[in-house]
């Protein structure tokens, strides 16, 4: 039997699933510390890109100066200073990605607690019709 | 204007099935005709029929792909000048989306949006758009666009008489970032910086005429900084044309506000779905309300019972008579 109560929550929960299951299911498939270590680890690989890159493009700038100077530089003193670089533009977007996600993943874990109640409620529903239209076990038999 | 914002809202409603593509391929068509006749140095782009593919499958892609076919169009019109150009603005592109536009997929238009506005000297209304729909945080995206502008500048202003000239590749190469982060560069960031966060700061205070106040204050702070700051810096500015282009740009910004942020666009809704018994088919029409009243928003309650509180949104709905609708919406019943 179709009622309105049923007939709304249906579309609230298609409308949901219509527009927002796909990114949220990607989010809430994982744990919460799950999901934050493989942001983290994707943003370990990015920045670590961007960053080789960035010193690509540095040194061809200065290509005439490091070719100048090339028996003159200390290897090991520019070396320490690219990895502190390299280690605090790592730490600054590891800051940003883990708070990113976090919040992130407590938005989605919202919208999923939010569609599983709507589904409990739904099945309620169902349940109740059926036990209401005369078979005590609500089952189909 | 308020029957006239009603009609488009009721208008967008019935068809937006159809006006968002339409919207979204004279938008990528203009963003690509643009660029092509600044830069335009890859001769087999350069060709109507091939930008008007590109805005349709634009159309019907989400709104990155617009911005994610821009921005090749810009490194395959780099290519065109020189190997050189072409890789510093794939290295340019890709990490400023690696750095910062992974984080706000949703501010990558202005990385597009930023050169159109420059080309057509109304660099302005990007930071004052970005302060009424984002927050102060949109700086930052203002930032990364005025690179973007900047670079097409230089290519077309700078790199390409180089060429011309036939300088040497490592030259060029050393030239771009040379003539890029420049004095100009730092007095633009600034400038559109502080009217994002400014725009924004003030528009989040949602009273009367806020929104008004906010893109003139917006326009007269960035109108002042560039030229201020010109003059303290030692940049060569065209004042008058500054002057012109940021009052087109409050002005188009106070247009978008009028007809496209201000009004609540929203689409009909066709939802399908189905269970042991039915098939359903839904189809969900936004409810228009007479006379473009909303419903009022009190802060709380108490000061809704009091009578003393201010709506949130401010309409007025004196003019409506509540009595006769409720009156009609009964009969109904």
């Amino acid at each position: 039997m179709l009622t309105k109560q049923r007939l709304q929550l249906m579309i609230s929960l298609a409308d949901f699933k219509q527009s927002h299951i796909n990114t949220t299911m990607r989010v809430t498939k994982y744990y919460r510390n799950d999901y934050v270590a493989v942001q983290l680890v994707k943003n370990f690989f990015v920045t670590s890109i961007a960053y080789l890159i960035l010193l690509g493009f540095f040194a061809v700038y200065h290509l005439d100066f490091l070719l100048t100077n090339m028996n003159n530089l200390k290897m090991g003193r520019l070396a320490a200073v690219l990895l502190i670089i390299y280690l605090v533009m790592l730490a600054v977007y590891s800051v940003i990605t883990y708070v990113i996600a976090r919040i992130r993943y407590a938005r989605a874990r919202e919208k999923a607690e939010d569609y599983d109640q709507k589904l409990d409620l739904l099945a309620n529903i169902y349940r109740e019709e059926k036990q209401s239209s005369g078979n005590p076990f609500g089952e189909d038999q | 204007m308020g029957n006239l914002r009603e009609r488009l809202k009721a208008f967008y409603a019935d068809y937006s099935f159809y006006i968002l593509p339409v919207m979204k391929f004279a938008l990528a068509l203009g963003i690509y005709v643009l660029i092509n006749n600044r830069l335009g140095y890859m001769e087999a782009l350069n060709r109507l029929f091939i930008l008007v593919i590109l805005a349709a499958i634009s159309a019907i892609l989400p709104f990155n792909a617009t911005v994610m076919i821009g921005i090749a169009l810009i490194v395959a019109h780099c290519f065109g000048l020189g190997v050189e150009t072409g890789l510093f603005a794939l290295v340019l592109y890709v990490v400023l989306v690696l750095l910062y536009f992974r984080f706000v997929p949703r501010d990558a238009l202005v990385m597009l949006m930023t050169p159109v506005a420059g080309i057509l000297h109304m660099e302005a209304v990007v930071p004052l758009c970005l302060g009424l729909v984002r927050g102060p945080e949109s700086a930052l995206s203002a930032a990364c666009g005025l690179v973007s502008w900047q670079f097409v500048e230089i290519v077309h202003d700078e790199i390409a008489p180089l060429k011309e000239a036939d300088a040497g590749m490592l030259n060029v190469l050393q030239s771009i970032p040379a003539s890029l982060f420049s004095p100009k560069l730092l007095l633009c960031v600034i400038a559109s910086a502080a009217a994002t966060v400014l725009v924004a700061l003030i528009v989040r205070h949602m009273t009367t005429y806020t929104r008004l106040r906010a893109v003139i204050a917006g326009a007269v702070l960035y109108l002042v900084i560039m030229l201020a700051g010109g003059v303290a810096v030692g940049v060569e500015l065209n004042a008058p044309a500054i002057v012109a282009g940021t009052a087109a740009s409050a002005a188009v910004a106070l247009f978008l506000n009028m007809f496209v942020y201000s009004v609540d666009y929203r689409q009909s809704r066709f939802i399908q779905f189905e269970d042991d018994d039915y098939y359903y088919y839904v189809k969900a029409i936004p409810k228009m309300r007479a006379g473009g009243a909303k419903p009022v928003r009190y802060y709380d309650d108490s000061s809704r019972q009091n009578g003393t509180g201010t709506p949130v949104n401010g309409q007025d709905v004196d003019g409506v008579d509540f009595k006769t609708k409720l009156e009609d919406s009964l009969k109904d019943l």
